[in-house]
């Protein structure tokens, strides 16, 4: 068994495309709009309009459909639930009003319509988040959540801090997993064995993995702490970066083309009844 | 989080968030019912809050969830976040707050099963606010389970398996806590508490 295959950390797939190179601040306000939107929408002329956006989204990111079919794999169980509970306890006419065999179907037309609009509901939230992750790599994603928290310093939230301890902790799970993955083998052929027994047994063979990577992990800490003292680091104040983050043309064309399309599906959603 | 400005510790809280979100990708659906998930993701921040104070527990209770949404959001942890960060911050603010007044053995034994104990019971209320909430927005057209109903249904699923998760987490983090001290005290990573160093000062 090797626990680094079945392990996908982060989503990102690099790229150069129109996707990619929006600012990540922009991505995730439009994204956030959009997940509102899914939660609001009721029609299905709404989600087909949204879909068909989220489609567009994609060919112009150039990401592999599969990609985004992959991280809809996790969310089929829940889906599957919902569907089925919706499905059968909503009052109304029932699909198969007659009995076979003296049981009648306690399936109803609102059932359905409602399984089916969760299941859609579920289905376009997970492909938006997806699309974000997707095209934007974690390291933007912190770097535009310490620039939104920026504001917030002055009520004491510590942006700068929060997302430099972020971007650490991203840089170091990797190396966690493939440290974890050592470990495992290590105890392995010292003859440990995992996974057996009931649920305390298999938490105590746990034991000999985790402390070793508890000492691992306190020891990076060491390491890195030296090593960004002896570089003079001293807090986010007049700190310069390499990356910076721009708004650009793109940028306000992207906000303005998602605002008709979003617009116009809230005011097709309350106003233009189908 | 005034208190938290020294770097070292900020780079521990971060290391423990990311040992934290690895261990969270290692989840198994608890038997009997497959939305509870059982992780071993509290013990680094049950550790952090021990080790560092009741702050740095906190922040690495937030940063891995932040990480673990990163990675793996489904819609169903629009429900699963939250609570955790309520069963896990309950635990490890009020573990560390026990534990930091005197680090003796007993206290963090003290510590640790006082946090585990009121995390479970809160997530009582929590749930019953919550889940019916969860139900209404994914599925409309079941009808929300009436107090009674609801109350037993915490009861019965809700209760165990956040007691099975805490005493797990407990047990471990309180094992794992004793052996790294050790080893990072010998190091001199971890000042010792007042009574140890005299008496390692003696012998």
């Amino acid at each position: 068994m090797n626990l680094l295959k079945d392990i996908t950390i982060g989503q990102y797939v690099p790229g150069e495309s129109t996707i990619h190179r929006l600012d990540p601040r922009v991505k995730i306000a439009l994204s956030a709009v959009l997940m509102v939107l899914i939660f609001v929408v009721e029609s299905y002329i709404g989600f087909a309009i949204i879909f068909g956006f989220l489609l567009l989204v994609t060919l112009l990111s150039g990401i592999q459909f599969r990609y985004v079919i992959r991280g809809l794999k996790p969310i089929l169980f829940l889906v599957l639930i919902t569907v089925v509970f919706n499905l059968f306890f909503a009052k109304g006419t029932l699909v198969v009003p007659q009995k076979i065999y003296g049981i009648s179907l306690p399936i109803t037309w609102e059932g359905l319509a409602t399984a089916v609009r969760m299941a859609i509901r579920l289905i376009l939230l997970v492909f938006s988040t997806s699309l974000l992750t997707l095209s934007t790599s974690p390291i933007q994603l912190t770097d535009a959540m310490e620039n939104l928290l920026a504001p917030f310093k002055k009520i004491g939230i510590p942006a700068h801090e929060l997302a430099m301890m972020m971007t650490i902790a991203l840089r170091f799970i990797p190396v966690l997993i493939e440290e974890t993955d050592k470990i495992f083998k290590a105890q392995r052929s010292r003859g440990a064995r995992f996974g057996r027994g009931g649920i305390i047994e298999k938490a105590k063979s746990l034991l000999p993995i985790l402390v070793p990577l508890f000492v691992h992990a306190f020891k990076h800490a060491e390491d890195l702490a030296a090593a960004m003292e002896s570089r003079c680091y001293r807090g986010g104040e007049g700190r310069t970066r390499l990356r910076q983050l721009k708004i650009t043309a793109l940028d306000g064309w992207a906000f303005l083309f998602c605002g008709i399309i979003f617009s116009f599906v809230a005011w097709w959603n309350f106003y233009g009844k189908l | 989080m005034k208190e938290d400005n020294n770097l070292k510790k900020l780079i521990q809280i971060a290391l423990l968030a990311s040992v934290g979100a690895v261990l969270m990708l290692f989840q198994l659906p608890y038997p009997g019912a497959g939305w509870y998930k059982l992780d071993l993701s509290d013990i680094p921040a049950l550790i952090g809050g021990c080790a560092l104070g009741p702050w740095a527990g906190l922040a690495v209770v937030l940063l891995k969830n932040i990480l673990f949404a990163l990675f793996r959001f489904s819609p169903e942890e629009l429900v699963g976040i939250p609570m955790n960060l309520i069963a896990n911050g309950i635990m490890v603010v009020i573990a560390a707050l026990i534990y930091q007044k005197t680090k003796t053995r007993i206290n963090a034994a003290l510590g640790i099963s006082t946090g585990v104990i009121v995390s479970a019971l809160s997530m009582i209320p929590a749930n019953y606010f919550i889940l019916p909430l969860f139900m209404k927005i994914f599925m409309p057209n079941v009808p929300v389970p009436g107090g009674e109903t609801l109350l037993y249904m915490i009861l019965f699923f809700t209760l165990p398996f956040n007691a099975v998760k805490g005493l797990i987490t407990g047990i471990l983090t309180f094992v794992i806590y004793k052996r790294i001290a050790i080893i990072l005290r010998a190091e001199g990573e971890f000042e010792l508490p007042a009574k140890q160093s005299e008496q390692a000062s003696k012998a």
